[in-house]
């Protein structure tokens, strides 16, 4: 058979099978029992396990519970919260103030969690009724909550970062340390928009009078409430980027600290142990199930030839490599629209890493842009993850039609962003390159 | 279970923070905790499956489903259930083999320690059991809202 070919069944069968709804990581478990038997007879099967046993003892994935264990506790314990009210006191009138401060804020809560989900949930619940009350239109109140939410992923830590680094074999450390600039930068491209489109229509967004807060005051709560999670922010990222800890080793520290001042802020109790665990619990065995049925399937592909193959073909195509990575990206936002993301990365990965390899591509910078990729993803039409929390959280009345419009002006910046780092790699790789 | 392995996060958690303070500090690392946590991630995963697939949180495209009505959609999840549950019981019959095979010719995982590989094989034909388990148990309830419906 032709190796095209195989290919064509192996990923066609398998989008049949997510299709019928049956989970994915079984939906990979199913194609690897199949393709296996096909291949190798059932002599095979015990491979399969062995496969699934060395998945899964793995030391870079580590962080991906911890991160997610971190969050949850900053989150459950209300922590976060306080956060939100620092930006307000200390943000003075702009136009489009309070969807300024969502993207603020998202980009603060990106530093403190790996979760997107929790991200655009929360910042909805807390900032739309405020945001009505004050006369904002849909554009501006439910698309930069939308947009900024997937910052999350992009912006370490990031519990995504660290399952495409572990799995893909790129610098997990060096990942996580490159998404800032990128994070920043489109935080900023949302933020230009914004002001942008409020000063030529002001009606989007009507101007309000912010009430003064006296300047001790504002230091007082910045000391009380910021400072703390500063010290999170430095157990995680400081700790890797000076090169004393791992980001495994980081990532515990970083939530063994989120326990810590959750006792000193006196707000740790039974119940926000209990739903940061099943938090931690749910997104981890999700993500890991994933990789487990997964990683045989990578091998499968492997094993078929397909892979090399179609690294030959590309090298021998004579087009710029640039064009070859854009085209990869395309793929990913296409994938995006319909599939969830640690999925994608497993499909993808098995052939991008090779062909990025033989292209002589830098691995973080090609990781960091599939990041984005799969970050826009989680915001496309029709099935983005995102907009249905949106929609579960904006007012009543709320259509899915009015989601997606207020969502397209952010992932049109998202395609902005993704094309200025293609454009000028160090944007992507000048910060990992200083860690030792 | 599920609890088992919410443990076994905050176990890890502690250990690995006192294993980098150990070594930053006193110059003296723990080194088990290096290969608990791999071995810990194993565990993790399979201990808790089981309790995921009963709260449905493990991920699927429900672009189909969504759109059909609800006697073929509890149809085809009562056929997605039947699947499932006949990978787990792969899962759980080669898992069990592969373990006893590892026990027989007492394979060790050598890595810092020697310890038998059996041991954290066993954990994927107990999760994949579970898993059987808990997928009969939703193709019951799917069967008995069918019946409800009729």
């Amino acid at each position: 058979m032709e190796w095209w070919l195989i290919l064509l069944l192996i990923i066609g069968s398998l989008v049949f099978m997510m299709l019928t709804g049956i989970p994915v990581a079984f939906a990979f478990m199913l194609i690897n029992f199949v393709g296996i038997y096909l291949f190798m007879g059932t002599a095979g099967f015990s491979q399969l396990i062995l496969s699934i046993f060395n998945s899964l003892t793995v030391f870079t994935l580590a962080p991906v519970p911890f991160f997610v264990l971190m969050g949850a506790v900053i989150f459950q314990s209300g922590m976060a919260f306080r956060v939100l009210d620092i930006l307000d006191k200390w943000l003075g009138r702009l136009p489009g103030r309070l969807s300024i401060l969502a993207v603020a804020a998202s980009v603060t809560f990106s530093t403190l969690t790996g979760s997107t989900m929790a991200n655009t949930a929360m910042l909805g619940t807390l900032l739309i009724p405020e945001m009505s009350r004050r006369g904002y239109s849909k554009t501006m109140s439910l698309g930069p909550i939308v947009g900024s939410g997937g910052l999350a992923m992009i912006i370490p830590p990031s519990a995504l970062g660290v399952i495409l680094g572990g799995l893909a074999g790129i610098s997990i450390a060096k990942l996580l340390i490159g998404g800032i600039l990128p994070g920043l930068l489109m935080a900023a491209l949302y933020i230009s928009y914004i002001i942008i489109r409020c000063s030529l229509q002001p009606n989007l967004a009507p101007a309000y009078d912010v009430v003064s807060t006296p300047m001790s005051e504002k230091v007082a709560s910045l000391l009380k409430h910021a400072l703390p999670l500063v010290l999170i922010i430095f157990c995680v990222l400081g700790t890797i980027f000076i090169g004393v800890a791992t980001p495994t080793e980081a990532a515990a520290l970083g939530s063994f600290a989120s326990f810590i001042l959750a006792v000193l802020y006196g707000k740790l109790n039974f119940d926000v142990i209990k739903k940061s665990i099943i938090t931690c619990l749910e997104v981890t065995v999700m993500a890991f199930m994933i990789i487990a049925g997964s990683m045989a399937f990578s091998q499968l592909i492997a094993f078929s030839g397909v892979t090399r193959e179609l690294a030959t073909l590309v090298a021998k195509l004579n087009v710029t490599p640039v064009l070859i990575v854009i085209g990869m990206q395309l793929v990913l936002l296409f994938l995006g629209t319909f599939m969830e993301q640690v999925s994608m990365m497993m499909i993808t990965l098995p052939i991008y890493m090779p062909v990025a390899t033989a292209l002589g591509i830098d691995p973080v910078w090609f990781g960091i842009l599939m990041l984005v990729s799969l970050e826009i993803g989680f915001t496309t039409p029709p099935f983005g993850l995102l907009l249905f929390i949106m929609k579960g959280v904006a007012p009543e009345g709320t259509t899915m039609a009015d989601v997606y419009s207020a969502a397209t002006p952010f992932i049109l910046c998202n395609i902005l962003a993704l094309g200025i780092m293609i454009a000028l790699p160090p944007i992507v790789t000048f910060l990992p390159s200083l860690i030792r | 279970m599920a609890i088992v392995a919410g443990a076994l996060v905050i176990g890890l958690m502690v250990c690995i923070s006192a294993d980098v303070t150990a070594r930053y500090l006193f110059k003296s690392p723990i080194s088990w905790v290096f290969e608990s946590t791999e071995y810990g991630l194993l565990y993790i995963t399979f201990l808790g499956a089981a309790w995921l697939l009963r709260r449905d949180g493990h991920v699927r495209v429900d672009v189909v489903l969504n759109r059909l009505s609800p006697q073929p959609r509890l149809i085809l999840e009562i056929i997605t259930f039947l699947i499932l549950a006949g990978i787990c019981f792969m899962l759980f019959w080669y898992g069990t083999q592969v373990t006893i095979d590892n026990f027989k010719r007492g394979i060790l995982s050598v890595k810092y320690y020697e310890v038998p590989k059996f041991i954290f094989l066993a954990v994927i034909p107990l999760g994949s059991l579970l898993l059987f388990i808990e997928s009969i148990k939703k193709i019951i309830n799917q069967y008995r809202l069918i019946k409800i419906r009729k």
